[in-house]
């Protein structure tokens, strides 16, 4: 009823021009003719309906106070439940008296991080190198020994350790062997760290004095969130744009196995990806070769996700125009240097929104690691969800979750335009 | 031939480091079966498979064998994307168009939508499906009718089941409709070309495609019976409906979030196609004297898809491997029933992994050639 009115009250305001701003500018945007009208009567109705019963579901007759399942008996959301099960959620299974340990690293990380901002001009050419090798390196080294205080990384550490070593020394080789140089001296490194120099020692070396060692298996929540995320996407970025230099090389076996190589990720849905990582990965290795659960969904999670930035990647070196790279050769650069100093400086600016885009996706698809028992924040909700003292709160507590993951997401697409727009060249 | 034997290293030392690792994972997994005492074979495919599941399209029980079981799941997650892919595409254009609305209400109302459901995580939306929003529903007893036939309640969705006499008449009349359509189209078009006269082909269609199947009800003997379902009771607090076709909860989660997060990738796409055709066409088309919807239809349309086509088609693709989240909320899908309980019973990890492997890769590849051809068809035609 108070539709139909409201659709006569609209008709019969509908004047081309009145004079009155506000009649003008409501007929303009809202009114300019029937169908219009309606739709916007509906929407407006809608909101008007749904309004009221959600705000009272979210504050009003919403509890916060208390500890206990008791003080939730009205209508309202249930926040105490939130309150009471926070730790879980942002720290899974971790023991209460050791997780000043993430607190503290995610602190310091992030203090490292925003180094960009402060540094001097004098510095600011040391950035990258930062950014890509150092930085990483000592995100490593704080969840190799802060928060897992153990044996987790181990055999994966010897690979870190050896690929920057090797880019460091890499800067010496000369330009003709570079190729040969990096497929070969890593590989060596590795099984020279693994197996020759100290064995014995690193494992000790995981072990801090006075820090106990906690599992991965109870690392869980917000911060595995992160961690997860964060170790993903330092690795997903290189490994796809070698695969994106490999798709647009001259080599035809290279180009093949690096087509065969994206193709099969981008075809495959992430959980069976995942399903790999778990059952068939440690078939493949041998039987005294030990790499934790969460390393293996790391390692799965960013080569799937590198097919996908090889192939936004591909897309930016493809709209640069032929021009650029036949100036780069003609100034005598060679295949190397064409791409890091004129070739992918571009072409990486050109993708920005299409790389933010891949790391949206890649932090959406965290939840998923459910599959090989890791429980990060989405699957402790289920967790605490099936706890008999607490039953009946789903709905709170995947209200809560939405709104963290909409607000890390909403803030990433944000920040990505901004960059966007800071770094856009006009030609 | 230019052949150097400077480029041969390169590629060369590649393919001996990808043989390598390819070697170095089967040899161990070689040794690994054999610690364990596994074969490695696909035998097994023809067991018997011994194990339930809920919902199935094609007839399944405990001794049919682990290939049928295979099916069932692939027909499973073929119908969840179907559904998701139309559903998807519907909201998606709606959506999209919305976003270009004057109407500065409708604008914003369809922007909210696409911000908020493209920034959760899908997993997340199916589990808020699944167990908080599905869980309000009332029980099968409490249920009221939706127009008196439909009733949805806390096990899923009941509709009534079609029951058909001589079907295949009624199906023959539709194929009927649409060859004569297809003829008269290009009937009309050949028309247009030689004499400039024009036929109202869309009325003849619409009435093509109602008189035929009627005429077959009145003459072909065909007959539809609704068999609507009705409210049983198992045990004094336990009641099910009867009769008619039920769509599990799982189903109904699962689609509808598939469909509402999809929905908002589309949306962008087809919002960024309509954006993308210059409005000078549109003012040309209109100053030739076509009328808007003809704008619309002949100028502004054929020129959006060619754009809206190949990233709606990568949401498609999305959307089918996404649909393997169903194991989440044990909707029998292809990686629930083969990929989890096949597996645990047969431990047959690498063959099993394979083979859904291999399926979801057929499934984005033939998805893709679809789509890459008719965008082909659509693409300019240039000389």
């Amino acid at each position: 009823m108070p539709l139909i009115l409201g659709f006569i009250g609209l008709y019969f305001i509908r004047i081309e021009y009145s004079g009155i701003k506000k009649l003008d500018l409501l007929n303009k945007h809202i009114n300019t003719n029937n169908f219009n009208a309606i739709l916007s009567l509906l929407i407006i109705f809608i909101v008007i309906k749904s309004i009221p019963p959600i705000l009272n579901w979210f504050f009003i007759e919403a509890s916060f106070a208390g500890d206990s399942k008791d003080v939730c008996s009205g209508s309202g959301a249930c926040w105490t439940y939130i309150k009471v099960w926070m730790r879980r959620f942002m720290y899974g299974m971790y023991p209460n008296a050791e997780q000043w340990r993430i607190n503290l690293s995610f602190i310091a990380l992030a203090l490292l991080g925003s180094v960009g901002y402060f540094a001097t001009d004098k510095f600011k050419k040391y950035l990258t190198l930062y950014y890509v090798v150092i930085y990483p390196l000592i995100a490593f080294l704080f969840i190799f020994f802060f928060i897992s205080g153990g044996p987790v990384f181990f055999d994966f550490s010897y690979g870190i350790i050896a690929a920057i070593v090797s880019i460091i020394i890499g800067f010496f080789i000369p330009n003709k062997f570079k190729f040969y140089y990096f497929l070969i001296v890593p590989l060596f490194l590795y099984i020279l760290l693994k197996y020759f120099l100290f064995f014995e020692e690193t494992i000790e070396l995981g072990k801090l004095d006075g820090l106990n060692w906690v599992e991965t298996g109870a690392w869980g929540g917000l911060s595995l969130t992160f961690i997860i995320s964060f170790f993903c996407l330092i690795f997903c970025f290189p490994i796809g744009m070698a695969f994106a230099l490999g798709r647009r090389s001259d080599f035809p076996l290279i180009r093949y196995i690096s087509i065969g190589f994206i193709e099969f990720w981008r075809g495959v849905p992430l959980i069976t990806v995942l399903f790999m990582s778990a059952v068939m990965f440690p078939m493949f290795l041998p039987a005294d070769f030990f790499i934790d659960k969460l390393v293996r969904c790391i390692i799965a999670i960013s080569l799937f996700e590198a097919a996908y930035v090889a192939e936004v990647i591909r897309g930016g070196l493809q709209a640069l125009p032929r021009g650029q790279y036949e100036a780069a050769k003609s100034l005598g650069m060679g295949y190397w240097k064409m791409h890091i100093f004129v070739i992918l400086p571009q072409a990486l600016k050109l993708v920005i929104p299409g790389i933010a885009n891949t790391f949206l996706a890649l932090v959406k698809d965290t939840p998923l690691i459910f599959v090989v028992g890791l429980l990060e924040i989405v699957g402790m909700l289920n967790l605490a969800k099936t706890n008999p003292e607490w039953l009946g709160f789903a709905m709170e507590g995947y209200v809560f979750a939405a709104i963290i993951f909409w607000i890390i997401c909403y803030a990433m697409s944000k920040y990505s335009y901004n960059l966007e727009i800071k770094y856009k060249t006009d030609r | 031939m230019n052949f150097k034997l400077k480029d041969l290293g390169p590629q060369l030392i590649t393919v001996i480091a990808v043989v390598l690792i390819f070697g170095f994972f089967t040899y161990n997994a070689q040794i690994n079966m054999e610690n364990r005492g596994i074969d490695f074979g696909y035998g097994f495919l023809s067991q018997e498979s011994s194990f339930d599941v809920q919902f199935s399209l094609i007839e399944y029980d405990g001794s049919h064998s682990y290939f049928r079981a295979y099916l069932v799941g692939l027909l499973n997650t073929i119908l969840v994307s179907v559904i998701g892919i139309i559903i998807a595409t519907i909201i998606g254009v709606i959506v999209g168009v919305a976003r270009l609305s004057p109407n500065y209400l409708i604008n914003k109302f369809a922007a909210y939508y696409v911000e908020f459901f493209r920034n959760i995580p899908l997993l997340l939306q199916i589990f808020f499906w699944y167990f908080a929003a599905l869980r309000a529903l009332p029980l099968p007893q409490d249920a009221e009718a939706i127009f008196g036939v439909f009733f949805l309640t806390i096990k899923g969705l009941y509709v009534p089941a079609f029951i058909w006499e001589n079907f295949n008449i009624f199906f023959y009349s539709i194929v009927a409709a649409i060859i004569a359509i297809i003829v008269i189209r290009f009937q009309a078009k050949k028309l247009q070309e030689t004499q400039g006269k024009q036929i109202p082909v869309f009325l003849i269609a619409i009435g093509l495609i109602f008189i035929l199947p009627l005429l077959s009800f009145l003459i072909g003997g065909v007959s539809l019976s609704f068999e609507i379902p009705k409210l049983k009771q198992l045990a004094a607090t336990s009641f099910v409906y009867d009769g008619g076709l039920s769509l599990p909860p799982e189903l109904i989660a699962l689609t509808l979030s598939l469909s509402l997060y999809t929905a908002t990738f589309i949306a962008e796409c087809v919002r960024a196609g309509i954006q993308g055709v210059g409005k000078g066409q549109k003012e040309a088309a209109a100053s030739i004297g076509l009328t808007p919807n003809q704008v619309l239809k002949l100028v502004i349309m054929p020129q959006a898809l060619r754009i809206i086509i190949p990233p709606t088609t990568n949401q498609y693709l999305n959307l089918t491997k996404n649909s393997s989240l169903a194991a989440a909320i044990a909707y029998p899908d292809l990686v629930l029933v083969f990929a989890g309980t096949a597996l645990m019973q047969t431990g047959k990890a690498i063959e099993i992994v394979s083979i859904t492997m291999f399926t979801y890769l057929s499934l984005s590849i033939s998805i893709s050639i679809l789509m890459n051809w008719y965008n082909k068809k659509i693409a300019i035609q240039e000389k």
